[in-house]
């Protein structure tokens, strides 16, 4: 991040003029050259890592975020005996070497709101079914552990992160496992892999946008950068699954909302999240 | 919501693994190192840059057959530490972590080392990546700050993550403009069971370091050296490439805006 040129400099002083200045003298165009409506270019990349049973790679921009799905054997809890675990960790990128806290001797950088939230559409929208992670009732069961680490973070990483969830879910194989009836352990065919059982139907897919005021009212900035992020009165994350239904809205404080503003924000996630699925089944 | 009191590695239980067979070694690796990610987006309005850390002064990414490293440098800027050491030179401080699908078995990103856990895998692989730079990095041009050397290792398949994360942290330094006496290649041969790890500086003609674990007579590392030395020559010629496509990118881009 090194300051070039006028154009860095003024953003390094104060981002919030800036960005004023520039919707001054242009428009609707954001500083980086899009429509308050366009998203960043997308690229997709699949079966990333041979090490996990799936993975892909999202670039949304800069925004770089890779995801892995392994699985781990486990027994279930005692309460209900049929379902499995999941487990969502997303990392992001560290900015500072080693410091020595104490005894403790390293960053450990996880998104715990960003985490939660995956754990939580995954639960809510029946994405993966508990009962599908069962080998055998009472004795083994998988834990799926999804993890997601961020190269590079310039804004919108809830959209990157679930996306690429959808694309590394869709090519997962696991090995097959089968229950030895005489000593009960498991025995894992690592070598016949099958092909993963989610709820392909729901695809739940996010939409972020932020709330900017200019001139007293509101423009809504879809798919924002991370500095758009900063300057931001507040954020709103619309995630919706296949059908348009609403699966989770989660808005920052900052802004006064009205009902039909939050109409008018589900019309436009609708629409970015269509083009999202068109880029997502080709 | 609940979490599993213990997990089991499902290798263990694993009844068709085949660890008597050699790998049939590929002798045909792709080296693949760019500053950024190649963007294919045609037709796109916005302006993106093409490097791959935008916060960071310097980043790059390495793959080496099915390793891949990318690199993070942020400095020099200044230091916290008050040692008589950094008032006459720049610090190097060195940070490599595992991603959790590195390896085949899980690595957990939340566990925490403490100090006095001797297994460190982590902290062996900085200290080797700071005996291999320090003798190209002009230290004494930078008083009074750190340079940041934050590494991540996204794959590794067990030859080549020595000197993935040594490219890695050399054309990052390029691309954060830190002067530099030389690039420093590295090039790791496995041969057998032993590792053999090579640092060469290709125009000043020197071994800045080397690493080596296994058993080897005398000659037998010789041969190794010249091998080594040979295909780090190659290397050179694979980073020069993309810097200097790079620069001219750059200089392209920045032609059009003014």
């Amino acid at each position: 991040m090194s300051i070039d040129n006028y154009e860095e400099l003024q953003k390094f002083i104060d981002l919030n003029e800036h960005y004023r200045t520039y919707l001054d003298e242009h428009n609707n165009t954001r500083p980086d050259g899009r429509k308050f409506h366009e998203n960043r270019s997308i690229q997709i990349l699949k079966k990333f890592l041979q090490h996990s049973y799936g993975s892909s790679m999202i670039r949304f921009g800069n925004t770089t975020v890779i995801c892995s799905i392994t699985g781990q054997l486990a027994k279930p809890s005692l309460k209900s005996l049929r379902s499995g675990f999941i487990q969502t960790v997303v990392l992001l990128p560290r900015t500072q070497a080693w410091s020595t806290y104490g005894r403790r001797q390293q960053i450990i950088n996880e998104n715990l709101t960003l985490s939660q939230h995956l754990l939580d559409i995954i639960y809510k929208s029946k994405l993966i079914n508990l009962e599908d992670l069962c080998i055998e009732e009472g004795k083994w069961v998988w834990c799926l552990q999804i993890d997601f680490q961020c190269l590079n973070n310039d804004g919108n990483l809830f959209d990157s992160c679930l996306l690429a969830l959808n694309v590394a879910l869709h090519h997962t194989y696991f090995p097959t496992v089968k229950i030895d009836p005489d000593t009960q352990k498991p025995l894992v065919y690592t070598k016949e892999l099958k092909h993963f059982q989610y709820n392909q139907q729901q695809e739940p897919l996010c939409c972020t946008i932020a709330v900017y005021e200019y001139e007293q009212e509101y423009k809504y900035l879809i798919d924002p950068t991370l500095e758009e992020e900063n300057i931001a009165k507040c954020i709103l994350h619309y995630v919706l699954l296949k059908n348009d239904q609403i699966c989770l809205i989660h808005k920052t404080s900052g802004a006064p909302f009205s009902i039909d503003k939050f109409h008018q924000c589900y019309s436009f996630a609708r629409e970015y999240i269509l083009e999202l699925r068109r880029n997502l089944n080709q | 919501m609940e979490q599993p009191d213990e997990c089991f590695d499902p290798l263990q239980f694993a009844v068709d693994l085949n660890l008597s067979d050699i790998k049939n070694v590929n002798l045909d690796e792709n080296v693949f190192i760019s500053k950024g990610l190649i963007n294919q987006a045609n037709g796109s309005s916005s302006i993106e840059s093409k490097s791959l850390i935008t916060q960071a002064n310097g980043s790059s990414f390495i793959e080496l057959s099915a390793t891949k490293v990318t690199c993070a440098i942020y400095g020099p800027r200044e230091t916290s530490s008050t040692s008589d050491e950094s008032y006459s030179k720049c610090l190097l401080e060195t940070s490599i972590k595992f991603s959790p699908f590195a390896r085949q078995h899980r690595i957990d990103p939340l566990s925490v080392q403490y100090d006095n856990d001797e297994d460190c895998e982590e902290s062996e692989l900085c200290s080797r990546l700071e005996e291999a730079l320090l003798p190209c990095i002009l230290l004494h041009k930078y008083p009074k700050s750190q340079i940041d050397i934050i590494i991540d290792v996204i794959e590794d398949d067990g030859q080549h993550l020595l000197s993935a994360i040594i490219l890695s942290a050399t054309v990052a330094l390029i691309d954060a403009c830190i002067e530099l006496y030389d690039t420093v290649v590295a090039k790791s041969l496995k041969t057998n069971d032993s590792l053999f790890t090579l640092c060469y500086m290709p125009n000043l003609a020197q071994v800045s370091c080397i690493f080596f674990d296994g058993e080897a007579t005398p000659n037998y590392l010789d041969e190794l050296t010249d091998e080594a030395v040979k295909q780090c020559q190659l290397l050179h010629k694979a980073i020069c490439k993309v810097v200097i496509s790079d620069l001219k990118s750059a200089a392209a881009l920045n032609r059009k805006i003014v």
